[in-house]
């Protein structure tokens, strides 16, 4: 197990490694480069190019530059933002909260209605089972920016429940302002995961092994946990993971509609402003946060299913 | 004394398609307490199905008439609590494939102990103990580091074994062992029916075995009872299933098995095709492949007659025995 963990952990470090080298040397390559976004068609003095240089780490080989700005990044220094001349940990910092919280409230979101909703559909009665299916099919039909704009209509703007814009301040008020955005951007996903749920459930119904336990006299609530969720799970942690890992791009477009400003929106704006060291910054934590979490969805999967441990440690 | 478990005019009907499907019918038999009835049949004839639907374990959507009484208990009639306090504690099952069988994400010991503690309330510790004393019953060597494996990593032989082991852990008075070693290789499979065999004879447990093996049918058990279609056609001693089956698809059964003794060019076939119990029709069902079949065997369905030690579902069953060696019975009508 330990092993294993090493293992996993090894890769992830190398994956965000190679992540970060293509993200710093996207930039670095991109036309409309530095130098021509901070001084345009001016000419300037040796010495003051000389200062900038340093500031941003050019006009050295590209694996020392990549380095210097790696080794910052991590110290939690990703320089300062071109356009506004302020350090971009700043705009990071200012920025994360109001995505983690979406974040966080959509994955629960999903976990908890994707996975509840898909228990009940596979264990329910005919007329639940088909109210359920006809809700994931809305659910999955409908992209996010639609179920956005659908959301601010109904209960923004006609109901008024929830604010139409911004992101609020402290916890009661971010869960409120961020309420639609995280249905917005929970929506399909929760959909997707209700059916998954749905099928895994009833393909483990179907199950010698639950034939077993109902032959053994286990109570139905044990036989269902024990013998037919818990086998359920495989699927459904891998279809969460992979879902929770899409929320981190999917924040972009929910951001943009509902004007919250996170880490999607500084990175939309920050393109147009050409402001290279934010873009990179903020490329590099949603990166980051994208392979940490496929990272602990792989260790999840492992623990749950005795038969993959085995394989990592013949491997 | 009263039978253990008697089963009355059992008939199941399944959904298949979009109509429900005959798969039973009308079976009856009795089996007294520590007996063994052994069940054969060709595929699809209905033994499982006979099996389940002793314990009310019928595919969703199963409808079923008759009677099943184990122990004087109306199964039909029991209720939810009843029925699980039956699975529990008095008829436990064993079936074909352990892997499958057995649920491949707990450890063994969590799969012979969870009965115990989840519904027993036993202790775990002394649940932990039962576990390890029947394992080496049933022949697992160095059972503590077997109970903290998982399934994948033992045998077939021997997850089938852990199966023997759980239904010995539960004590029940009846075994329902669905053809317990047709998932096995040869030799592992005479270790497993003489593990089964012995430890059951200790506990002076009653089991229904089913197989598609004649021989390895009457080896083990005290009656033999005969599927076809869904139909209960022949039940006799064990003894006299190798000697002189009086049913002609029993006749036929014991034809087609192939002889080690004797050096065969090809094992003779039945001819014709084995019926599925929802086409036959108003005659008897084995009528179409049977050679000794007359005119009325097409026409009229036979009812079982009790003959001797028997009970014979064909028209020429007095017929058929008084051509054999035994004196001929009064032949009556079983019901
Ligand atoms: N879940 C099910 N749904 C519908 N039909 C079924 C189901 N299970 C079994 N049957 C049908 O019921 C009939 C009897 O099946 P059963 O499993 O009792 O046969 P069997 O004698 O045990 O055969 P085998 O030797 O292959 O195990 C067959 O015709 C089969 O196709
Ligand atoms: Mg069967």
């Amino acid at each position: 197990m330990t092993r294993y963990l090493g293992r996993q952990l090894a890769s992830m470090i190398v994956l965000l490694l190679l992540s970060s080298i293509v993200i710093y040397g996207s930039m670095y390559l991109a036309p409309g480069s530095a130098d021509a976004v901070l001084f345009g068609n001016h000419t300037v003095l040796p010495a003051v190019r000389k200062a900038v240089d340093a500031q941003y780490h050019l006009g050295r080989p590209f694996f020392v530059q990549y380095w210097d700005w790696l080794t910052a990044a991590l110290h939690g220094n990703f320089g300062l933002s071109i356009a506004l001349r302020t350090p971009v940990s700043q705009r990071l910092s200012a920025a994360a909260p109001t995505t983690i919280f979406l974040v966080v409230y959509a994955s629960i979101l999903i976990t908890v209605a994707g996975i509840g909703l898909g228990v009940l559909s596979a264990l329910g009665g005919r007329k639940l089972d088909g109210a359920i299916m006809a809700l994931t099919n809305v659910g999955t039909s409908v992209p996010t920016f639609v179920a956005a704009i659908i959301l601010i209509e109904v209960f923004a703007l006609d109901l008024h429940w929830f604010p139409v814009l911004g992101a609020g301040s402290g916890f009661f008020g971010r869960l409120q302002h961020l309420t639609l955005p995280a249905f917005a951007l929970a929506a399909w996903a929760v959909a997707y995961l209700t059916r998954v749920t749905r099928t895994s459930m009833r393909d483990e119904l179907r199950g010698e092994h639950v034939a077993t336990a109902r032959a053994r006299g286990l109570s139905e609530s044990v036989v269902i946990r024990r013998h037919v969720f818990r086998n359920a799970l495989l699927p459904i942690v891998t279809v969460s993971g992979l879902q929770v890992a899409g929320l981190i791009a999917g924040t972009i477009i929910v951001e943009q509609a509902f004007g919250l400003n996170g880490l999607g929106q500084l990175l939309l704006s920050a393109v147009e402003q050409k402001d290279f060291a934010t873009v990179q910054a903020v490329s590099l934590v949603l990166v980051a946060a994208f392979v940490i979490v496929n990272t602990l969805v792989d260790i999840a999967y492992t623990m749950l299913d005795p038969r993959i441990r085995l394989g990592a440690r013949e491997a | 004394m009263s039978a253990l478990l008697e089963v009355d005019q059992l008939a199941v009907q399944l959904p298949i398609g979009q109509r429900l499907r005959p798969v039973l019918h009308d079976v009856s038999f009795t089996l007294a307490r520590g007996e063994v009835l052994a069940v054969v049949g060709e595929s699809g004839s209905g033994k499982s199905m006979t099996a389940r639907a002793i314990v009310r374990l019928l595919p969703p959507g199963a409808a079923s008439s008759g009677r099943v009484t184990f122990d004087g208990t109306d199964v039909g009639s029991a209720t939810r609590a009843q029925l699980r306090e039956l699975r529990a504690r008095r008829v436990g099952m064993i079936f074909q494939d352990p892997r499958a069988a057995i649920n491949p994400i707990h450890r063994i010991g969590d799969f012979l102990t969870e009965a115990l503690v989840r519904d027993r309330r036993m202790r775990k510790a002394e649940a932990h103990e039962r576990a390890v004393a029947v394992l080496g019953e049933v022949g697992i060597d160095d059972p503590g580091r077997r109970l903290r494996q998982h399934p994948h990593e033992l045998s077939g032989g021997m997850l089938q074994r852990v199966m023997i082991a759980s239904v010995l852990l539960a004590e029940p008075d009846l075994i329902l062992a669905d053809e317990p070693t047709t998932a096995l290789d040869v030799t592992t499979q005479a270790e497993v029916v003489a593990v089964l065999g012995d430890l059951r004879r200790e506990r002076a447990m009653a089991m229904v075995f089913i197989t598609h093996d004649l021989e390895l049918a009457a080896a083990i058990s005290d009656r033999v009872a005969v599927m076809y279609a869904g139909y209960l056609v022949e039940t006799l001693p064990a003894a006299q299933a190798l000697e002189r089956p009086i049913h002609p698809y029993t006749e036929a059964l014991l034809r087609s098995r192939p002889e080690l003794s004797r050096r065969m060019a090809a094992i003779p076939q039945i001819p014709g095709r084995p019926l599925a119990a929802h086409e036959a029709t108003g005659g008897c069902p084995f009528q179409p492949r049977c050679s000794y079949a007359i005119e009325r065997c097409a026409a009229e369905r036979p009812e079982p007659v009790r003959l001797g030690g028997e009970s014979v579902m064909c028209h020429r069953a007095q017929e058929r025995r008084a051509a054999g060696s035994a004196p001929v019975g009064e032949g009556t009508l079983v019901r």
